[in-house]
């Protein structure tokens, strides 16, 4: 992008009041939510976080990805084998987990494109790494088998990344981490080569191509990246629940509900993924307190989730976040430039969505 | 400059190109023409390293660049504009001539300020910020047009660049593409429109059913009994059954 203010256009200004009107609620909301409530607010951190984090794939370069259920699940597993079963220290546990789950996206990605496969059948490829790996930690008595993997340590503290009681430290640790993906992810998308070349791979990776895009290369690369970055919110909801089984970190559940959150935010926008999340977070803790049968919780988010789609669809098309810019972008006066100038008088092409590719 | 040789491409049992062979001289405007199914594109993925040829070579400067794939085909200096279609709609302007610069330009302030210059040049950065999808016709084909450009290359290969434009839209077209030829750009172009091709083209390649039947300037070429024949579909000779109808008749140029 061209070099731009805070406050250029009016989408700019208002984006930029919600921005830092949103990150000033987070900051102080644990100061005035008591340790069940600050325990929601990491929750909904950890769904923005994997949202984001699977949006870099499947948002930004169009890969309909269902392995980052894995790197979630990668992540977990990490710090259940490595720092409760054999002492590491959890943070390296982390770094290794995020490692791993960036080598299982690397190799996905290129074995995928070894075999050319359109968007169905990557997420159908995607599915059966994860149904896989599941199977694998379901019957592995080292990553728990059926029973699945406690931590016993007694340790607390930032070294320890563990406080029992007090959830305050893993809610700003989550903050954190996604305001620092968040940078690095803007940065990336419009100031290198690499970030700015993943929205013409998605459009078409034969004109990218063309351009000097290596495509295969690229989206192996954000495959790395993504599914390694989804791998850290796994770690911490490890940590945050001291409990770790095949069917809590490693379902496709997950993943559908990272590509779901995403959609609904708005794919390939920088907003997107994190307002749904939060968003999603929100609405399953106030389902309940409406006294819904703690069993049932599940089953009525999956109903929210299809009303949402299903309202996003009619309304929007294309998520959250692009609606909120068009509904800026109208209320702010229609002040189109208009080409102007020595043209001859041009046939224009139908109107376009609004849509903000590479980033909000 | 590029040097096509002996070019040779099926698809299952259809011939799709069949022993093409020209040169495409730095600072020159080379055509090819012929009218639909000819092989045309094919030709066009085939130098551009989107499809790998049977049989033949290309030759950029005496190297053999056979079957590279495009991204390193762009590297070496051969770019191409598309027939740009919907689902690219929703890039931006400025990123898709920016991406292009990255060829030259080391890291994002060069290759901003290549893409600002190239823009200007093409009086184009007033749309940087719209959409692919949201500019008309004429400039979305100056902006695949400079996307081309901005990254230096050796050959430029065209691919319909005037279809759909008005005749005046045309004339605005082709004196960019003559002042970048004057800058010795080896162009190449796929083009029906004949306006275009009187004005351009230094070299004309006409293409029927896969074959090359004439090979030339303009003024040759057009008198060529197998190119009338082929444009307005008479038989001749084996006959050309299924040649389609010409979208514009050569013989009417001269």
């Amino acid at each position: 992008m061209t070099t731009r203010g805070w406050f250029d256009t009016p989408l700019r200004r208002a984006n930029t009041i919600v921005v830092v009107l949103a990150l000033a609620v987070a900051v102080v909301f644990p100061l005035f939510a008591d340790a069940a409530l600050t325990g929601v607010g990491f929750v909904a951190l950890i769904y923005a976080i994997r949202n984001f984090t699977w949006n870099i794939a499947g948002g930004f370069v169009g890969l309909l990805s269902l392995a980052h259920a894995s790197a979630f699940g990668v992540g977990a597993f990490a710090v259940a084998v490595l720092a409760w079963g054999h002492g590491w220290n959890p943070w390296l546990a982390m770094l290794v987990g995020a490692l791993a789950a960036a080598v299982l996206g690397l190799v996905t990605s290129l074995v995928m494109s070894r075999f050319g496969v359109n968007a169905f059948f990557y997420a159908l490829g995607t599915m059966a790494i994860t149904l896989a790996l599941q199977g694998v930690a379901a019957s592995w008595d080292l990553l728990g088998a059926a029973t699945g993997l406690q931590n016993l340590g007694a340790e607390q503290g930032f070294a320890a990344l563990q406080w029992f009681l007090d959830p305050t430290p893993f809610y700003f640790i989550a903050l954190t981490f996604l305001v620092l993906v968040t940078v690095g992810t803007a940065l990336m998308m419009r100031r290198t080569r690499f970030g700015r070349s993943l929205p013409f791979i998605r459009e078409d990776p034969v004109m990218a191509a063309s351009m000097g895009v290596p495509v295969v290369r690229n989206q192996a690369l954000a495959m790395a990246i993504s599914m390694g970055l989804t791998a850290v919110p796994g770690t911490l909801m490890a940590q945050y629940v001291q409990f770790v089984s095949y069917d809590s970190v490693l379902t496709l559940e997950i993943g559908v509900a990272m590509l779901v959150g995403t959609i609904i935010g708005g794919a390939g926008t920088l907003a997107g993924p994190i307002v749904a999340g939060i968003g999603i977070a929100a609405v399953e803790e106030l389902l309940r307190g409406l006294e819904v049968s703690s069993a049932n919780v599940s089953s009525y988010t999956q109903i929210v989730y299809a009303v949402l789609v299903i309202a996003v669809l009619r309304f929007g098309a294309h998520g959250i976040v692009p609606m909120w810019e068009s509904a800026i972008q109208r209320l702010s006066a229609p002040r189109r430039r208009p080409p102007s100038g020595d043209d001859p008088p041009l046939v224009s092409n139908p109107p376009p969505v609004s849509l903000s590719t590479g980033g909000g | 400059m590029l040097r096509v040789e002996h070019l040779a491409k099926s698809f299952g049992g259809l011939h799709v190109l069949q022993d093409v062979d020209f040169d495409a001289a730095a600072g020159a405007v080379t055509a090819l023409i012929g009218p639909n199914g000819a092989g045309k594109s094919t030709l066009v993925n085939l130098i551009g390293g989107v499809l790998r040829p049977d049989a033949g070579r290309v030759l950029l400067d005496g190297t053999d660049v056979t079957g590279l794939p495009s991204a390193r085909m762009f590297d070496l200096g051969v770019a191409r504009t598309f027939q740009v279609s919907g689902n690219v709609a929703q890039l931006n302007v400025f990123e898709s001539v920016a991406v292009a610069a990255y060829r030259q330009a080391r890291g994002y302030r060069a290759a901003n300020a290549m893409a600002r210059r190239e823009l200007e040049r093409f009086d184009l950065w007033r749309y940087r910020d719209e959409r692919l999808g949201s500019v008309p016709s004429a400039t979305l084909r100056l902006v695949d047009f400079a996307r081309g450009m901005v990254s230096r290359p050796k050959v430029l290969l065209l691919d319909e660049l005037m279809a759909g434009l008005t005749p005046h839209e045309v004339d605005v077209v082709v004196e960019q593409v003559r002042a970048c030829r004057d800058e010795g750009v080896a162009i190449v172009m796929i083009e029906h429109v004949m306006q275009a091709v009187q004005a351009l083209a230094d070299h004309v390649v006409v293409l029927n059913q896969g074959r090359m039947i004439a090979s030339g300037p303009l003024s040759e070429v057009s008198r060529d009994p197998e190119v009338i024949s082929a444009y307005l579909g008479a038989p001749l000779g084996d006959g050309t059954p299924d040649a389609g109808p010409a979208p514009h008749p050569v013989a009417k140029g001269t």
